[in-house]
């Protein structure tokens, strides 16, 4: 159903325009204190590279969550939900950062000067270029806009990278699992270290995404949590009814680990068949279709 | 069987009357005033089994709760930076006004009580307190944490804090006990005067308690009671409203604290009404809490969604008294009015031997 694909992209984007929108404005708001007291900041040595580092480890597990869904036979039911739910993560987050600016837990950490007038919207707009074409990520540079502290989008992409491909991904493969976890737990410590994020914003981020995830899927796999009633209180959450639209034709189970190369249903038949025909003239074994 | 017990057999008859109490199935399906001494054994009418000791578990698991919260606010109160309030867009665009903290606890406390009065009047009131307290005691630890870990400034600079101890060890155990009694004593609350221990701004406890208040009162009270919602749920906005305006939190404090618990809510309740998801597997996501193993020792013998049932708190020998009164008042009320009307109530009362007393006249009537 590639409607509600190409919609549930169009909601991503909404909400990561939002929150660049929100950054953008929050940063000219930003005090000037000094980082605010924090059990694990002021405990730990200030690692510069830290913040690069869990930048390179949310890279390659964005990279791996996203082979496993290019793989996944049901790839496009898979995005929708990962869609969906980064949507409304990303608006959780340009809520959330606005509304209570906290000063830089970094010191050391270089953000452009504030305006010292109200910003125009062609400055507004120029900024939400500036900080698009950085994804993001502070390692290229374009991340010079501050203020975006609860939650931590960082602690959020990791963990959902990692959540996908615990779900996506075929169960026997536990040792991947398990190294992933690793490497998203090493991802947060990096962050911490480098002074990216205080610590409530990654128990906060850790909490809405695995909660988000969580209620997402028992939903997509019980029918009964898609009607209202007094049993159901789940259907409470605003967006109940972009969860009913996307999920109205998959069944309500868990979906089926099943994977195939991401190519059109013609061409891999007759990539098979191809296959086939050498494979059975090499053995000298005639295969009567 | 019972050798001396009275067994009291039923009809059903025009008017409903059952005399209030000796057939437990039939007089409790009736809500209103005759159900309210209706008798409420451990195994209820609807044959959902109470289990009080679950609740006892669960009133402690609260209990520690607030100790970890006040014991972590005590910690925290040291570390509180002394600099000018964050940037908040609600407390920076309006106007200050210092009573709105005072009017807010009021909220709640009224919210709270009738919260209580609610779950009390409920039949299964043993079953939803320990719901409430559990949930709660998750909160509460949730917010331990979270006030401890980043502090924030004080959102008020009018708000006298208790100075701090200027240590630069740690603090003493017996500062930290006397600062939890102090603040157990004061139950959270600034009206008493007790709250001088400042740094618990993420997430917000007054938040927290009144949209507890709301989901309770909503969850548990007759559907039909559309006014008490509404105010109840006036009562919580207004509460926040009054909070943010008296710069009691930041705005962050209470969005985090209205998701948070509106997600455990809908959580629990959820699980707790759907057989499917008491049950682990891979159709059930929601296992992966970490208080999973905890809400299926509370509520595995609980089929589904509670049934609305209210009836007074009281001790059964109590209620038994008043039934007793009441089915005697009844009954000559009836044998007064016997004569004026063409059917009567078909009750058939036998007692047998033992006891004394009781002993009624079994009245039949063919109609």
């Amino acid at each position: 159903e590639l409607l509600k694909v190409f919609l549930s992209l169009l909601f991503t984007i909404f909400g990561f325009l939002v929150t660049t929108v929100s950054l953008a404005l929050t940063h000219e708001r930003m005090p000037d204190y000094d980082p605010l007291p924090d059990i694990v900041l002021d405990n730990t040595p200030y690692q510069k590279w830290g913040l690069d580092a869990s930048e390179y480890v949310l890279i390659v597990l964005t990279l791996l969550a996203i082979a496993v869904i290019v793989f996944h036979k049901h790839r496009f039911v898979v995005i929708r939900r990962v869609f969906l739910m980064l949507g409304l993560l990303y608006f959780y987050r340009a809520i959330c950062f606005y509304v209570t600016v906290l000063p830089k837990a970094d010191p050391a950490y270089y953000c452009s000067p504030q305006l010292n007038h109200t910003i125009t919207f062609v400055e507004l707009m120029q900024r939400c270029v500036k900080i698009i074409s950085g994804g993001g990520l502070s390692i290229n540079g374009q991340q010079v806009y501050c203020g975006d502290f609860i939650y931590s989008g960082h602690t959020m992409s990791i963990f959902l990278a990692f959540f996908i491909i615990r779900e996506y991904s075929p169960r026997k493969f536990w040792y991947l699992h398990g190294v992933v976890l690793a490497l998203a737990i090493l991802g947060i410590i990096f962050l911490l270290i480098g002074r990216g994020h205080y610590t409530i914003d990654v128990i906060v981020a850790y909490f809405i995404t695995s909660n988000t995830w969580w209620t997402y899927h028992t939903m997509a796999h019980t029918q009964v949590l898609h009607e209202h009633g007094e049993h159901n209180y789940l259907t409470n959450h605003w967006w109940f009814m972009g969860l009913y639209y996307f999920e109205a034709n998959v069944p309500k189970r868990p979906l089926p680990r099943e994977y195939n190369l991401p190519i059109p249903d013609s061409l891999a038949t007759k990539v098979s068949e191809l296959v086939n025909r050498r494979g059975s003239q090499r053995d000298g074994y005639q295969e009567i279709v | 069987k019972d050798r001396g017990a009275p067994i009291k057999i039923n009809l059903p008859s025009e008017d409903g009357d059952g005399g209030g109490g000796g057939n437990r199935n039939n007089n409790n399906r009736r809500g209103g005033f005759r159900g309210l001494f209706s008798s409420n054994r451990c195994v209820g009418s609807d044959n959902i089994p109470h289990e009080p000791w679950k609740t006892l578990l669960s009133a402690i698991f609260l209990a520690s709760g607030f100790v970890a919260t006040t014991t972590s606010l005590a910690i925290t109160h040291e570390h509180v930076p002394d600099i000018d309030p964050l940037p908040d867009v609600i407390l920076d665009n309006v106007t200050y006004t210092e009573w709105g903290l005072d009017v807010s606890e009021i909220l709640i406390m009224i919210s709270t009580l009738t919260a209580v009065l609610v779950v009390m009047l409920h039949s299964h009131r043993l079953i939803i307190l320990r719901r409430i307290w559990f949930l709660l005691g998750c909160l509460y630890y949730y917010r331990a944490v979270t006030m401890f870990i980043t502090v924030l400034p004080k959102a008020d600079p009018k708000y006298t804090c208790h100075p701090k101890l200027d240590n630069t060890t740690a603090l003493p155990a017996l500062v930290i006990a006397k600062r939890v009694l102090i603040l157990i004593s004061g139950m959270g609350l600034s009206i008493n005067g007790k709250h001088i221990y400042c740094g618990d701004y993420i997430f917000s406890g007054h938040t927290m308690v009144l949209t507890m208040g709301y989901l309770v009162i909503k969850e548990y009270s007759p559907r039909r009671f559309f006014l008490l919602h509404w105010m109840s749920f006036f009562t919580s906005v207004i509460g926040v409203i009054m909070l943010l305006i008296a710069r009691g939190h930041y705005s962050i404090d209470c969005l985090i604290g209205y998701y948070i618990t509106t997600r455990l809510w809908y959580i629990y309740h959820t699980l707790a009404h759907s057989d499917s998801l008491k049950s682990r597997g891979r159709h059930n996501f929601l296992d992966k809490m970490w208080w999973w193993l905890i809400f299926r020792y509370f509520e595995k013998n609980i089929p589904g969604p509670l049934p609305r049932r209210y009836s007074i708190p009281l001790p059964r020998p109590l209620k038994r008294f008043f039934r007793r009164l009441y089915r005697n008042w009844w009954s000559s009320r009836r044998r007064r009015h016997q004569d004026q009307q063409q059917q009567q109530p078909t009750t058939v009362v036998v007692t047998t031997g033992g006891g004394g007393g009781g002993q009624h006249a079994a009245e039949c009537h063919q109609s």
